[in-house]
């Protein structure tokens, strides 16, 4: 089921966001969110909790909380999204653009049976007869690695285990073909087993379909499984954007580094090892701190990140936001 | 307080705290009734951090609630020998606590959080103690909270905040056991550091002994000396963290371990075969080993014959695997791609600066 859109042969990137800033009162939950995901890219969204990565995505699809004010461009193939009109962006929801959350259970109506649920957004964004939805439907719970799909199709959410209901909400956001995926915490609830079933049937779908798709969770390993390029938001902000493999291999920045560093799986350890690398609580967007926002927590802070603020700029091929860049070596070295 | 640290020669010589003996919980609402827990049998030492991990679904959580006295065991028995290591300000020996997975739904979002973690003690009292503010107070500084925070309602205060609120009230009543159903899952590093940190401090202060439930399997390496694996209301592996964890026999605890994403250069590199399908229906649960429908290993006497826990106890007799096969699987811990991928020595930066 290839994508009409996907082959309009849009040139540049499929999704642009634009010096997007949101803030709810005098608090600015995001600042100056600048990023592109291209067609077919696997892109991941990390950093802690509060660092306004899960609004970056909704934002994209304009679901903000009331009395949000926000600021700057987002761009789905050519389609400009911040000031569109609510018809347009109906359409965009679930059509072009499609999200999956972390509790898939909260997401799916429970009084109604999975199938007719993924049928229904079919009816909603495409004229198909109940039939031709429902054939389609059973063929994306197969697509999804749902046993017996016919079965599946007429099963209510509590009948179906987490993962299986979590790979129901995949077929639901592939059903209209989207360009792009947002796909928030989509592992986090699973156990690890399903989350590696999960991670790859994502990383398949994407390949299979040239699906682009914005993976945003704070796990890091499963960011580098799956993404081509890695984006850490720290405070609001994005201090860090490059490939998977520079982010691993050397990153940027020390934030990302910390996050890799104190994210490393252990299993070697009986007994508990403090990661030193990442020490206190994320400062908060609504009093960020002066100068660098990462300061107070950066093991290699200088008494000038207190009072300058960096800016974003260009490293080796990626971003970074840290006053020390060309003199840090954050090198990942094997032990 | 002293009598410390976990030492794993030691560990036979503690006294053992909790002792379960051929324990099954079955929920009999159900039609058929699930047996939750089936025949587990285990014994946790003073001062050790026992660890049970598995999947949902498993019975872990059941276990938990059985040894709190929560559910009441179908059969065999659980005796937990839980004494006080100190008379503890108001609080006597008391009961056994759980600190629950969601600490919103654990507080009582209408009162003050100092009533919540003194809520323990009152049962016990004849009349309200004076102190029993202040011990509240006392024992929410010993989690790093201020005592202002005491005054404070639970929407007030952040979810690492609230997760030591009910770790404070775990230990109001002075008991020497805690148990923790899932402390850290779906936390970002910083905050699951932060509260593997306390609990550790904790632990040494006041000798505790941890009984934790996980399915996140690296908070548990960092934090547990034993761990049992359970699968399918069983108990499949049990023995020291870091021979169970690194050296995994069972073939399901090898596909737990492999399932645990690693950090890696190169997207789609890691080569670890998934564990396909889920775990078993427990109203219908397979015939033999309940682990045989998913495992590469099984053969016609899988299916025949249950592999009982203990049978085949290893040379350390203190890590047993319930498998027919383990003798026969090599003995290599699952594939890992290459380790320098998964491993960030710490650095310096050129100028030299120690990080603080």
């Amino acid at each position: 089921m290839a994508t009409p859109l996907a082959q309009a042969g849009n040139p540049g990137p499929l999704l642009t966001v634009d010096g997007l800033c949101l803030s709810i009162g005098a608090a600015a939950l995001l600042n100056d969110i600048t990023f592109t995901v291209d067609r077919g890219e696997v892109v991941g969204l990390v950093g802690e909790s509060g660092s306004g990565k899960t609004l970056t995505g909704l934002s994209v699809l304009g679901l903000v909380p009331p009395g949000a004010r926000l600021a700057g461009r987002v761009t789905v193939s050519g389609t400009e999204l911040t000031s569109a009109p609510r018809d347009v962006l109906r359409a965009m929801r679930g059509g072009e653009v499609s999200m999956i959350f972390q509790e898939p259970r909260s997401s799916l109506n429970p009084a109604m049976p999975i199938g007719r649920q993924i049928a229904d957004v079919i009816r909603a964004h495409r004229s198909a007869s109940r039939r031709q939805a429902t054939v389609a439907a059973i063929s994306l719970l197969g697509r999804v690695g749902l046993p017996s799909p016919r079965t599946t199709f007429a099963a209510y959410p509590h009948e179906l285990s987490g993962g299986m209901c979590q790979r129901a909400m995949i077929a639901m956001a592939l059903a209209c073909g989207p360009s792009l995926l947002i796909a928030d915490e989509p592992t986090t609830a699973l156990d690890v087993t399903v989350q590696a079933q999960i991670i790859a049937l994502l990383r398949s779908i994407a390949d299979e379909r040239g699906l682009a798709v914005l993976l945003i969770t704070h796990n890091l390993a499963v960011v580098t499984q799956v993404c081509d390029r890695i984006i850490t938001m720290y405070c609001g902000q994005i201090v860090n954007a490059d490939s998977t493999r520079a982010v691993v291999t050397a990153p940027s920045h020390p934030y990302t580094w910390a996050l890799l560093s104190a994210g490393r799986p252990e299993l070697a350890s009986a007994g508990f090892r403090d990661p030193a690398e990442l020490t206190g609580q994320p400062a908060s967007p609504v009093s960020p701190p002066a100068g660098c926002r990462f300061h107070p927590r950066c093991p290699f802070a200088e008494p000038r990140c207190a009072n300058t603020v960096p800016g974003l700029v260009a490293a080796d091929g990626g971003q970074t936001r840290c006053l020390r860049y060309p003199e840090l070596v954050l090198e990942a070295a094997a032990r | 307080m002293s009598a410390r640290q976990p030492d794993t020669a030691t560990a036979a010589s503690r006294p053992v705290v909790v002792s379960v003996r051929a324990l099954t919980v079955s929920y009999d609402g159900q039609r058929p009734a699930v047996r939750a827990v089936d025949n587990v049998t285990l014994d946790v030492a003073a001062g050790e951090t026992f660890a049970v991990i598995g999947e949902s679904g498993s019975g872990k959580s059941t276990l938990l609630k059985a040894i709190a006295g929560l559910v009441s065991p179908s059969a065999g028995t659980v005796d937990v020998q839980a004494a006080a290591p100190r008379p503890a300000g108001p609080g006597s020996p008391g009961p056994v606590q759980i600190v629950f997975q969601d600490p919103d739904l654990a507080l009582n979002p209408r009162q003050p959080v100092w009533k919540s973690v003194a809520e323990p003690l009152v049962p016990r009292r004849l009349r309200i103690p004076a102190g029993l503010r202040d011990h509240a107070c006392e024992l929410l500084g010993e989690v790093g909270l201020s005592a202002e925070v005491g005054d404070r309602k639970p929407h007030e205060l952040s979810g690492g905040q609230r997760q030591r609120v009910t770790i404070a009230r775990a230990m109001a009543s002075g008991t020497s056991l805690v148990l923790l159903d899932e402390p850290v899952s779906a936390q970002d590093v910083s905050l699951q550091a932060s509260i593997l940190r306390l609990l550790t401090t904790l632990q040494r202060d006041r000798g505790l002994t941890y009984v934790i439930v996980s399915h996140d399997v690296t908070a548990v390496g960092r934090l547990a000396n034993r761990v049992g694996v359970m699968y399918a209301a069983k108990l499949v592996e049990v023995g020291p963290a870091e021979e169970v964890l690194t050296r995994p026999r069972h073939p399901y605890t090898r596909a737990l371990i492999a399932a645990v994403p690693l950090i890696s250069a190169e997207p789609g590199s890691d080569a670890r075969p998934v564990i396909q399908g889920e775990p078993p229906d427990l109203r219908n649960p397979p015939s033999g080993c309940r682990f045989r429908t998913r495992c590469a290993f099984a053969v016609e006497r899988c299916a025949i014959e249950e592999p009982g826990l203990g049978e085949a106890a290893l040379h350390t007799g203190d890590h047993q695997v319930a498998c027919h096969r383990w003798q026969e699987i090599p003995e290599v811990p699952p594939a890992r791609p290459r380790q320098s991928a998964g491993d960030h020595a710490i650095s310096r930066s050129k100028t030299g600066r120690e990080p603080c």
